[in-house]
């Protein structure tokens, strides 16, 4: 990947991720900064506007590393964190709660895997008794970007050593060919978010087409990867129903069951202040005109608008899947 | 519309006869120059006297979308040749801790470079950072007109080590610099300019909502809803017109005409998102 410019904090310089990325980038501007938030949390930015050519920040990640996640969601594991190598995403997703909570597109990534890897481990010495989940890809696609960012060379191998630590990388990426090199891990799962095709080409913009991920997801099952399906959100559109159950449909003729690690359900929710950001970018998008409900600061569907296509969906899953392998998030 | 800001009359000429600007106003010694889709502001030297010029500037024109901001002048620098044109990517100062990176989603042909913004002229030089008087201080006030991406500073080495700055300035010669990168100039602001994604609502749209008002003795909540939702409605519809939209208005009770909005809107959002 290719930078115009690359903001660079002074305490990361000297990173030899941050100069592997440099020295790849020779024709960027490099802009020094004391702290990514210099760059990164003005008020004054558009995010749609950055969006066109987003530039890469580089910065240390300090503080509170490793999150738990909120308690609606998990995957059936004692325990459940998250944590963010990167913030912002190489899609464009119409539905993203990045555009609405970031003042800037610009992707900020955090190459002290090191830090990231000891927070873990400080976490798993923690709880030696319990087993625990660990979401990437929270703030950031997985895998989109792991040709700048090498992230799994530095995280598989630790989970691989650690068998009760579980990983999701969550993405919607076809970038699978540094997994297809090497031995499936048992505790890690390759989790696709994925929608039916139409909401794929209307709202998931820069995404590749659902066949590609269908067919990415099927090579690593082939493989012996654990896959994750994350239909998150479900978008109400005309006719969902029916858009959902051919998905579904095709879904299955790709992915087997014993493939499927698990399913995640989610609910179209935003804080109100973040999806009045979202509007005021894109004002001419329906899918904030449809359905949504303001209620106790949180904006969603209304239950009448989506509870039935939910059941619907949910039914469809649980058609292929113990429903001990489906989970809801809300 | 596009806001040029220099601090000196020499800098401003070539613009002011490129984009064919008319004198149109002052505002204590910063004097404004315009035409249809650009405005012009001579400010006078220094950060406190650009943020001035560059306020009464945005003030005057008002809050317009798509904008676009330029402040053009001169600079030092210790080794980049005479004539290099520098668009500002950090703008610093001498008076102040705070920092400002203007970003730049937009191609451009110029160099990237830092700039500092200096209190009083000096003659000394440091590796890596452009110097100048103004940008700071406009860069600042220009904010409160347009969001970062639309705001930049383009700077030309008049002076560098070997050919260091003099206590007069040579008038003509800065004109040239402004002069040599006025087709960069053109081009840099078409490309914001017709980038930004700028919502334009219909000109008749203030007009209908002053009447709702009374018509439909609407409180303050429901005027904002109104519009947001008439803003909804014309977006998402290719053939709202006044007509259909005072009909609406004029001939129904306040509930009705908002489930009647409500209820075009869900089915044209409907429409579109399949």
């Amino acid at each position: 990947m290719k930078f115009d410019r690359i903001y660079v904090e002074q305490s990361i310089l000297d990173h030899p991720r941050t100069q592997t990325i440099l020295a790849s980038n020779p024709k960027a501007e490099i802009i020094h900064c004391e702290r990514y938030g210099e760059v990164f949390n003005p008020k004054s930015q558009n995010f749609r506007f950055q969006k066109r050519k987003p530039a890469l920040i580089i910065a240390r990640k300090e503080g509170q590393r490793i999150l738990p996640t909120p308690p609606d969601y998990g995957l059936g594991a004692d325990m459940h964190f998250y944590f963010s190598h990167m913030l912002n995403c190489l899609y464009d997703c119409r539905y993203c709660f990045l555009q609405g909570m970031y003042q800037s597109a610009n992707y900020v990534l955090f190459p002290n895997y090191e830090d990231f890897i000891q927070d873990i481990d400080a976490t798993r010495i923690k709880h030696p008794e319990k087993e625990l989940f660990f979401f990437s890809g929270y703030d950031c696609d997985s895998l989109a970007m792991e040709s700048l960012t090498g992230f799994t060379d530095v995280f598989l191998p630790y989970f691989e050593d650690h068998p009760k630590a579980w990983l999701e990388l969550r993405t919607k990426s076809v970038n699978i060919s540094h997994l297809l090199d090497r031995s499936p891990i048992e505790n890690v799962v390759v989790a696709f978010s994925l929608n039916p095709d139409s909401i794929a080409k209307s709202l998931e913009l820069k995404a590749p087409p659902l066949a590609a991920r269908l067919k990415a997801a099927e090579k690593l099952a082939q493989a012996g990867w654990k896959i994750g399906l994350r239909i998150d959100p479900i978008v109400c559109v005309s006719d969902a129903k029916e858009h959902y159950n051919q998905f579904l449909d095709t879904v299955w003729q790709h992915l087997p069951s014993p493939a499927i690690h698990s399913a995640t359900l989610g609910s179209f929710r935003s804080p109100t202040s973040v999806f009045r950001r979202m509007e005021n970018l894109y004002p001419e998008e329906p899918l904030f005109m449809k359905g949504m409900k303001n209620q106790n600061g949180m904006v969603a569907y209304e239950p009448s608008v989506e509870t039935d296509l939910r059941k619907s969906v949910w039914d469809g899953l649980a058609s292929k899947l113990p429903e001990s392998r489906i989970f809801s998030c809300s | 519309m596009l806001f040029l800001v220099t601090a000196l009359d020499c800098e401003a000429r070539p613009l002011i006869s490129h984009f064919e600007l008319k004198l149109s106003g002052s505002h204590g010694r910063a004097q404004f120059f315009r035409n249809a889709n650009t405005a012009l502001v001579i400010t006078g030297t220094g950060s406190t006297k650009s943020a001035i010029g560059t306020t009464a500037l945005g003030l005057s024109e008002g809050i317009q979308a798509p904008s676009a901001w330029i402040n053009i002048g001169i600079c030092g620098h210790a080794d980049l040749p005479v004539g290099t044109a520098l668009l500002a990517n950090k703008i610093s100062s001498d008076a102040s801790k705070e920092g400002f990176y203007p970003q730049c989603p937009w191609d451009h042909k110029w160099r990237g470079c830092a700039l500092r913004t200096l209190s009083e002229p000096s003659f000394e030089y440091e590796e890596n950072v452009a110097f100048d008087m103004e940008a700071n201080g406009y860069y600042q006030a220009a904010l409160r007109f347009a969001s970062s991406e639309c705001i930049h500073c383009l700077k030309i080495v008049s002076d560098n080590k070997e050919h260091p700055a003099t206590r007069k300035m040579d008038k003509e010669a800065i004109s040239q610099l402004v002069e040599s990168q006025l087709a960069n100039i053109e081009k840099f602001s078409s490309t914001i300019l017709e980038s930004v994604v700028a919502y334009k609502q219909p000109p008749w749209l203030d007009d209908l909502l002053r009447n709702a008002k009374d018509i439909l003795r609407l409180t303050s909540t429901e005027s904002v809803n109104l519009k947001k939702a008439l803003g909804q409605w014309e977006r998402l519809s290719d053939d709202l017109n006044e007509l259909a939209a005072k009909e609406l208005i004029e001939n129904q009770p306040k509930k009705e005409v908002f489930r009647l909005l409500e209820a075009n809107i869900q089915k044209l959002a409907s429409n579109r998102l399949k």
